[in-house]
């Protein structure tokens, strides 16, 4: 038994539900002699991993879905044993490299050797890995990327999976067919959670359906986890059924809150305990800022907005090269603290001066 | 080394033989010349050299020859002064037969096996004719031939100044040992034990920091019970390279490891040859007190060992294990408790010499010397020395011999010792780095070092004075007490951990919420430093950049935050705490594992699993539909990360120590830099365990409350 996320999810190309010309191409692409390396990119929740399986599956048949975990070692240039999970069939290999941080090179040099060293079974030509995150990578990994895609293209072909391509280097992107999948419209996803509700045997009123399309903001899987959390909750659906949402989200806010209602190291020291709180149950640091900011600006005129904003894109940057994820979030706490706290002092100067 | 130049024979172009014990070399007066000089030597009693009389072939000229670079060896001091001083009323003597005084030496250091098979045979006269270049070069060849003979004696005026005091003077009987007596006791009461029955426990560790006596202690014990000492001494050191030849001959193709587990044991099993001349010991005891470097990256290989040889070994054997500040090298991992359990191992360990000791000892030098000193200077280099009683006599060494040869009598020179006299010395710098030993600062009083960041307020910083316009804002009046630059230098921590510490605990110390604000910056900053470089420069060739930049990113946070905190609030004693971010790399990594293995059919993972997935199944969990079925472990595991309940991490404060063991070991005076360094060694150990759930003030806690004036007296007694 699994969520409903996975049970329903298109197992085929002739399976999905949305962009189906792009399927109908992908098909196409499948057929012919020629496979390129796919870079496949586009929010999250879009579909990007059902595409890749189905792909995997056009390819292979359905001998691809038999997965099976390995944990996998490699050395590193100075002795130092890396572990990462791979997720492999008889023919594909998949990866999420950013896993080992910055040793992410190592994983993605041995690893493609390490598949493309042995021919695949069968008569296909080649064996398929595909690489989770390659926007996260580090630069070196993404160099590293370049050369052994050239060299291992005898024996594989990768697929590449990322959020954007604003963090993959330009000589990837040129080596790769690049795959956008879009996220979902509105009304798509709605379509979408009416054939989930179908195929579980739950009546779901449009208006719920249309609310909770709105709060996925174009994030099927969220769409689709909403639905059955809101099931989980309350079945029969009522009117006005509250919308589940994670609780993380809900307690970034109330952290967003505490630091607007106070400014002082006292309150500094309650919002770390928090952050940590929220890095504990594995949060990444980015939707932390993210989240952050997006509360904190509600508070501020234009001109603070420019200069908060400033602040949490230079923290964030630094946190994405740095180790301790903390330290940068708390230091875009405290810049906030500052400039908010200077802020309503001279408001309120300004407010004694008028009277 | 030192050898007598003896004129046997002056024929074509005043070629001389030099005869240094039992070596001949014939050579050229102008080629000796240029070979004293390569080799940095004096000549203390220059005689024409054409001038000499040849006739009496007994009458030698001694030429003084200094080689830094080479400390005599033990027990060479005695001699040399005696003949010194025959030269200088006027006696031209003859050297001593090589032989004797080695012999000498062997009766004091112990026999070592390994010492005797290096000793190369150099008996043959060495016959040069060559010329110019080659000549030298031939010289420089027979000289390092002669050197693992080195124990020919030296004479000249004034050499004794440049005899280590640390190996003339080497305690002879255990009256004269600096060690509290009940270490001594403790190591004679094991060792007898060990020797009289073949059952008991072989294997013991003496631990204690460096120069605390430890090898004084056990080899004059073994000498006291009729015990030879076999030492181990790591082979490379030994063998000499020689161009063109290849190594593995050397070690006889084998690799340290073999080499130390067969010496073990067949130091064990047999007695040493009968040499004539040496006093044949009743016992044997084995030694160990470099353990070969393959070892410490293989500790199993080296507990495997042991347990060998606690089965089959017969002789006794200790090893002489230095404390270090770093972990690296640590006893904890070479002799982990349960091993020394198991094996039956005894530890003794000694303790820093307490400074009365050090003055007592110090002082007993002086007179033997005969060179009057002031007691004070005695105490105060007792106080720098931490303990470390060879940095001590080192010291004293050096600092009398400077005072005699400086031609002007500047205030003779102090070092500064204690806290209180720091402080002035702190004025010249050039004196405090000379005289103090090399210390490190153990993490907890670096951390309040920092973080106090006391200022002297009865001084005005002129070169903040400078400051003006948009600057001005960075003016701090008074200048910091402690140098930033020497915290840095001196913290035996890792930036990462450093920065760890330093992150936790800053708050508490800030008063100001913009001060805060630029604190928490620079930290981000050196973070974001010690970081960025690890993608810049992977691979070992950055080793040397990385280190350098790690410095800089220390000295950013540990400047930052001093200058940062303007308005500090009231000092009182603040509670540190463990930083909770190596913690919660250990829970993230312990919750992927688990879901990973439990959410199979989940492909891939990504980030939005913990942000979409997991919180989503947490809450269908939660409404206690159970039409998953889940292990109870990743049920846990996903109602753990998705729903918010509690506080999963808390600050911990630091488990200052146990009890320390001092005691009856510490008289009247006491350090408290061995107090200090207990401290700092319990700080680092638990940084890998679990937190517990500890509330967070220490008032129940009674070493809390110890701990509490210890901390205070640190930071504020100046």
């Amino acid at each position: 038994m699994s969520m409903w996320v996975d049970k329903y999810r298109p197992r085929s190309l002739d399976e999905l539900d949305y962009h189906k010309d792009m399927a109908q191409n992908l098909k196409h692409l499948v057929k012919s002699p020629d496979f390129p390396h796919l870079l496949v990119y586009g929010p999250s929740g879009a579909g990007k991993k059902t595409r890749i399986a189905a792909i995997l599956r056009e390819l292979y048949g359905p001998g691809a879905d038999r997965v099976r975990i390995q944990r996998q070692a490699f050395d590193t240039p100075s002795k130092k044993k890396i572990e990462i999970t791979t997720y492999s069939s008889n023919y594909h290999i998949e990866v999420n490299p950013s896993e080992v941080g910055f040793q992410d090179r190592v994983v993605v040099q041995e690893l493609i050797k390490h598949v493309a060293e042995t021919h695949p079974l069968d008569q296909h030509p080649f064996k398929v890995i595909v690489l989770q995150e390659v926007d996260r990578l580090s630069k070196d990994a993404q160099d590293a990327l370049r050369r052994t895609m050239e060299k291992y293209i005898s024996s594989c072909r990768l697929i590449l999976c990322a959020l954007s391509t604003s963090r993959v280097t330009p000589a990837i992107q040129s080596r790769c067919l690049p795959l956008r999948v879009a996220a979902p419209s509105k009304n798509q996803i709605v379509k979408v959670l009416q054939i989930v509700s179908k195929k579980e045997g739950i009546i779901m009123p449009l208006e719920l359906a249309d609310r909770i399309s709105d709060s996925a903001d174009g994030n099927l899987r969220r769409a689709i986890l909403m639905l059955e959390s809101c099931r989980a909750e309350k079945y029969p659906f009522v009117d006005k059924q509250p919308i589940v949402e994670p609780d993380w989200e809900k307690y970034l806010r109330e952290t967003a809150f505490i630091i607007v209602q106070e400014q002082s190291p006292q309150r500094l020291l309650l919002v770390r305990e928090r952050l940590y709180e929220l890095l504990c149950h594995c949060i990444p640091a980015d939707l932390i800022f993210r989240g952050l900011l997006k509360e904190l600006v509600k508070n501020c005129d234009n001109q603070l907005k420019a200069e908060v904003c400033a602040e949490a894109a230079r923290c964030q940057w630094r946190s994405t090269r740095g180790s301790k994820t903390i330290i940068h979030i708390e230091e875009f706490v405290a810049k906030f603290m500052a400039i908010y706290k200077r802020f309503i002092e001279q408001a309120m100067m300004a407010d004694d001066f008028d009277d | 080394m030192n050898l007598t130049l003896q004129i046997a024979d002056t024929d074509v172009g005043g070629n001389l033989t030099w005869k240094g014990g039992t070596n001949e070399l014939k050579l050229g007066v102008e080629a000796l010349y240029a070979f004293l000089k390569t080799y940095k030597v004096q000549i203390s009693k220059r005689t024409n050299i054409s001038n000499v009389d040849h006739t009496n072939p007994e009458i030698a000229t001694p030429l003084k020859i200094m080689d830094h670079k080479s400390p005599s060896p033990k027990g060479a001091g005695r001699r040399t002064s005696t003949s010194q001083r025959d030269v200088q009323s006027g006696h031209s003597r003859i050297p001593l037969p090589s032989s004797v005084s080695r012999q000498s030496r062997k009766k004091r250091q112990g026999t070592t096996i390994s010492q005797e098979s290096s000793s190369v045979p150099v008996s043959t006269p060495i016959q040069t004719k060559l010329t110019g270049f080659r000549r030298l070069e031939a010289l420089a060849k027979a000289e390092v031939k002669c050197r693992p003979q080195g124990q020919v004696q030296m004479s000249g005026d004034s050499t004794n100044k440049f005899i280590p005091w640390v190996e003339k003077h080497l305690p002879h009987s255990a009256d004269d040992l600096f060690v509290h007596k009940k270490k001594v006791e403790e190591v004679t009461h094991w060792m007898s034990r060990v020797l009289q029955s073949p059952n008991a426990t072989k294997i013991c560790v003496v631990s204690g920091p460096s120069g605390s006596g430890k090898t004084a202690a056990v080899s004059l014990v073994a000498h006291a019970l009729d015990a030879e000492v076999k030492e181990w001494i790591n082979p490379m050191s030994l063998t000499q390279y020689k161009p063109g030849q290849d190594f593995r001959d050397e070690v006889q193709g084998r690799n340290q490891l073999d080499l130390f587990t067969d010496f073990l044991f067949r130091t064990s099993q047999y007695r040493s040859l009968p040499i004539k001349g040496k006093a044949l010991r009743k016992y044997r005891v084995t030694l160990v007190e470099d353990i070969p470097n393959a070892l410490y990256r293989e500790p199993n290989t080296f507990h495997e060992i042991l347990r060998k040889y606690s089965k089959s070994g017969i002789s006794p054997l200790i090893f002489v294990f230095t404390d270090t500040a770093s972990g690296e090298h640590s006893m904890f991992k070479m002799f982990p408790k349960t091993l020394m359990a198991e094996l039956n191992i005894q530890n003794i360990s000694f303790n820093p010499v307490a400074s009365s000791y050090m003055v007592k000892f110090m002082l007993d030098i002086c007179t033997k010397e005969s060179i009057p000193v002031d007691k004070g200077l005695v105490e105060d280099l007792a106080a720098t020395a931490n303990g470390d009683m060879r940095c001590a006599v080192n010291n004293l060494q050096f600092s009398l011999t400077k005072e005699r040869s400086s031609s002007s009598r500047k205030a003779p020179f102090r070092p500064p010792a204690n806290k209180r006299s720091r402080k002035q010395a702190a004025g010249n710098p050039a004196i405090s780095e000379v005289q103090q030993k090399d210390d490190t600062i153990q993490l907890f009083r670096a951390l309040g070092k920092v973080l106090y960041a006391k200022r002297d307020e009865t001084l005005i910083s002129e070169n903040e004075m400078i400051l003006v316009g948009e600057m001005e804002k960075d003016r701090r009046m008074h200048p910091l007490i402690e140098n930033p630059e020497n915290i840095c230098d001196k913290a035996a921590v890792s930036t990462d951990t450093f920065l760890g510490f330093l992150h936790q605990n800053y708050p508490a110390f800030y008063g100001s919420l913009d001060d805060m604000a630029s604190a928490a910056e620079y930290l981000a900053i050196s973070d974001y430093m010690i970081s960025a470089w690890k993608f810049d420069d992977s691979g070992a060739r950055a080793y040397k950049v990385r280190e350098t930049k790690e410095q800089l990113a220390m000295n950013i946070a540990v400047r930052g935050l001093m200058h940062s905190n303007n308005n500090r609030v009231s000092v009182g004693w603040k509670p540190l705490t463990k930083p909770l971010v190596s913690n919660l790399e250990k829970i993230l990594k312990e919750s992927t594992e688990t879901i990973r293995q439990g959410l199979i059919d989940t492909p891939g993972l990504t980030t939005a699993l913990f942000t979409e997935t997991i919180p989503f199944f947490a809450k269908v969990l939660t409404t206690g539909k159970p039409y998953f079925m889940l292990g109870p472990e990743l049920k846990n595991e996903i109602l753990n990360k998705g729903i918010f309940k509690g506080t999963m991490t808390r600050a911990v404060p630091l488990d200052e120590k146990e009890t320390v063991e001092e005691g009856s070991d510490e008289p009247a005076e006491g350090d408290d830099c061995n107090v200090q360094e207990e401290l700092g060694a319990q700080v680092d150990k638990p940084k890998g365990t679990p937190n517990k759930w500890t509330a967070k003030d220490l008032t129940g806690d009674p070493h809390g409350a110890h701990t509490d004036e210890e901390l205070f007296i640190e930071e504020y007694d100046d």
